[in-house]
């Protein structure tokens, strides 16, 4: 299954290139619009009811033109990970009512960059010059890592690249099963497919156009079988009424299908938003209850559960999976020393603390 | 077609013409009694326009308010200048729009019950290009719909939004509740006559404790204590909306709630010195406090500081 592209629109540096020519040719029966239409387009769609949804259906082919590696931008006041962020487009086809790239971005529809010799380059020169620390690299913050890479092909050759870097490591991170073309590849424990999970519950009725739990944890099973590290997301965790034998059952399932050797991390994040988000998903999904629950303004602006109730969420999260896989790395996202220390019993000070401890998991 | 140049003029009986008839209506939510001591006064300087209907219905086009107070001060004769009755609804709209916008400020009710009508009468591509920039909405779609689903609401949500007394925002989260939950919060709204930034914070609260019980915002204002403080007759207006405020607030966060009052209770117990504070983390997000010491002057800052470094943290 892929996700339905009606428009491409090509701004005009993109024309000429040859990724650009490809996908034209892999979507035939798109109306492609160039030049003066994109404008227009543009100015169309921003006046659509629903402008995010139907965005969802609109792939606009453009350059990057500003670094393709940057850090995550994380949060202030809580410790975050290190990670750095490649990015390879944005925007998502799926449509989770959670999704904070709602209220993320001012370009509702699909992005892919077809200049992705110049990331290439980015990519060898960075590491190279930053060669004295461990890089681990992630391409899916604003994006889905393999939503839309049959169009592409990156992650496949991103694959290859990072199974000869020495110091550094791919995390691809999608709600889809798409890992049809990474099966033959050798990532040499260099590359790391993560899946974002839930509870049935939540999969299936907030996670719109996702692939099923089902279909997440076979196809983290194939890739764990062809050499490919694991990690799993649980963010975000809802803890709505009920949410812990839900979450329980997503938990044991992982380590029914999965060997717990091969999974590298597993981080945890309960649900946090920006205040812009609960109006946007007010407006197009109608009240979602979850939302409405008694989310306080945290220390960066982002509502957050109040902290009793996000420790209680860890800590029972975190027991659960200790139980099945006793030696899993568990990370909090974007979470304070604080909860680190009442959650986990961790000490986790800073963001170099966290860093450590996930650089361990990779290129110990 | 100018439809100005294609008037006559007539004399016209205020209770002859339908004032109810919204087709060229730009409402306008503000006290009429100014304008109707001005018409007592000096009379109707400028006529109203009208159109007589292919029904015989004499409508205003421009000017219905001057016709309304011409009615109450028992006008019988308005000299008034009728536009034929081929004229297309909405080139009668634009003239009232344009009219209406040159004399007056649109307010944001009235904003959004104009949009309305525009989005009827043209293509919304019309819209963007010829009306928004002059109602000052950008051309954005979802915030378009959020007006447009406030201009349908009820009269007197408009006429809140229009005084001020509700914000958009809070009007925009109404067009979400239902009919009857909508007069509960304006009943409330109008008991408590609270500001627009504490009708804001108590509605968001009910709209949200009603979605999460899966209740109507009446039935959640049927909670104890509510009920009783809503009709305790001896409570001044302000006492009223503090406490159901503080209720409606304690509701919506318990945990906050429980751990300020826990708060509260142990900073009592310290017997603080009068020029100093404690304060919790925000949102209690963790068990750090700040204390803050008032001093006179830089010297005594210094010599507390010098106190403090004895201290271990």
């Amino acid at each position: 299954m892929t996700f339905p592209v009606d428009e491409i629109w090509i701004e005009d540096e993109a024309r000429e290139e040859p990724l650009t020519i490809e996908i034209l040719r892999k979507l035939p029966k798109a109306r492609v619009l160039v030049g003066k239409e994109v404008n227009e387009a543009k100015a169309c769609l921003d006046l659509d009811a629903d402008p995010i949804a139907r965005g969802k259906r609109a792939l606009r082919l453009l350059k990057h033109k500003g670094a393709f590696l940057k850090p995550c931008p994380g949060t202030p006041e809580y410790v975050c990970c290190g990670l750095q962020i490649l990015s390879t487009g944005q925007g998502c086809p799926m449509d989770c009512r959670y999704c904070a790239l709602q209220a993320y971005f001012n370009r509702p529809t699909l992005e892919l960059f077809v200049n992705i010799d110049d990331l290439l380059d980015e990519l060898r020169r960075h590491l190279h010059a930053h060669s004295g620390r461990y890089h681990r690299i992630c391409t899916g913050e604003f994006t889905d890592s393999l939503a839309l890479d049959h169009l592409i092909g990156l992650a496949p050759k991103l694959v290859e690249f990072f199974a000869s870097a020495p110091n550094a490591s791919l995390e691809i991170k999608t709600k889809t099963d798409f890992v049809e073309p990474l099966l033959d590849l050798h990532p040499r424990g260099r590359s790391i497919l993560s899946f974002s999970l839930n509870s049935a519950r939540i999969v299936q009725t907030e996670e719109r156009r996702a692939a099923s739990l089902a279909r997440r944890l076979s196809a983290a099973v194939r890739g764990q079988l062809r050499g490919y590290r694991l990690a799993f997301h649980f963010d975000p965790v809802i803890p709505y009424d009920g949410w812990e034998a839900d979450y329980d059952e997503t938990v044991d399932e992982i380590f029914r299908q999965v060997d717990p050797r091969a999974v590298a991390w597993i981080s945890l994040g309960v649900l946090r938003f920006v205040p812009s988000l609960k109006e946007a998903a007010l407006f197009r999904f109608g009240p979602v209850s979850y939302f409405h629950d008694e989310f306080l303004q945290g220390l960066d602006g982002k509502y957050r559960l109040p902290v009793e109730r996000r420790i209680a969420v860890y800590r029972r999260l975190s027991v659960r999976i200790l139980t099945r896989c006793p030696d899993a790395r568990i990370y909090l996202c974007m979470e304070s020393p604080y909860v680190w220390e009442q959650a986990l019993g961790l000490e986790m000070n800073s963001d170099k603390d966290l860093t450590r401890y996930l650089d361990e998991a990779v290129c110990g | 077609m100018n439809w100005l140049d294609r008037t006559k003029p007539a004399l016209v009986d205020p209770r002859d013409a339908d004032l109810n008839d919204t087709t060229y209506l730009v409402p306008c939510f503000a006290d009429p009694d100014p304008l109707v001591m001005s018409i007592e006064r000096v009379g109707i300087l400028n006529p109203p326009i009208i159109q007589e209907r292919s029904d015989g219905r004499l409508i205003p086009v421009l000017g219905r308010r001057r016709l309304e107070a011409a009615d109450r001060v028992r006008l019988r004769e308005v000299a008034t200048r009728v536009v034929p009755d081929d004229m297309p609804e909405p080139d009668g709209f634009v003239l009232a729009f344009w009219d209406n916008y040159g004399h007056r400020g649109f307010d944001a009710a009235v904003r959004t019950v104009v949009l309305v009508r525009l989005l009827e009468l043209f293509p919304l591509l019309t819209v963007a290009r010829d009306f928004l920039p002059a109602l000052d909405i950008p051309p954005k779609g979802p915030r378009i719909e959020r007006l447009k689903a406030i201009g349908r609401l009820e009269h007197r949500l408009l006429r809140a939004l229009a005084s001020g007394r509700i914000h958009e925002k809070t009007a925009a989260l109404l067009t979400k509740c239902l009919p009857e939950d909508r007069s509960t919060v304006m009943d409330l709204v109008e008991l408590l006559g609270l500001n627009a930034n504490k009708n804001a914070e108590i509605v968001a609260n009910l709209f949200d404790l009603s979605v999460l019980s899966g209740r109507k915002i009446s039935e959640v204002l049927q909670d104890d204590p509510l009920p009783e403080v809503l009709h305790e007759e001896n409570l001044s207006m302000a006492e009223r909306g503090k406490r159901i405020r503080e209720q409606v607030r304690a509701w919506k966060f318990p945990a906050l709630s429980t751990n300020e009052q826990k708060f509260l209770e142990w900073r009592r117990t310290l017997s603080l010195p009068p020029n100093t504070t404690i304060r919790h983390a925000a949102a209690f997000e963790s068990e750090e406090c700040a204390v803050e010491i008032k001093l006179r002057s830089r010297e005594d800052a210094i010599r507390a500081l010098e106190r403090l470094s004895g201290l271990n943290p």
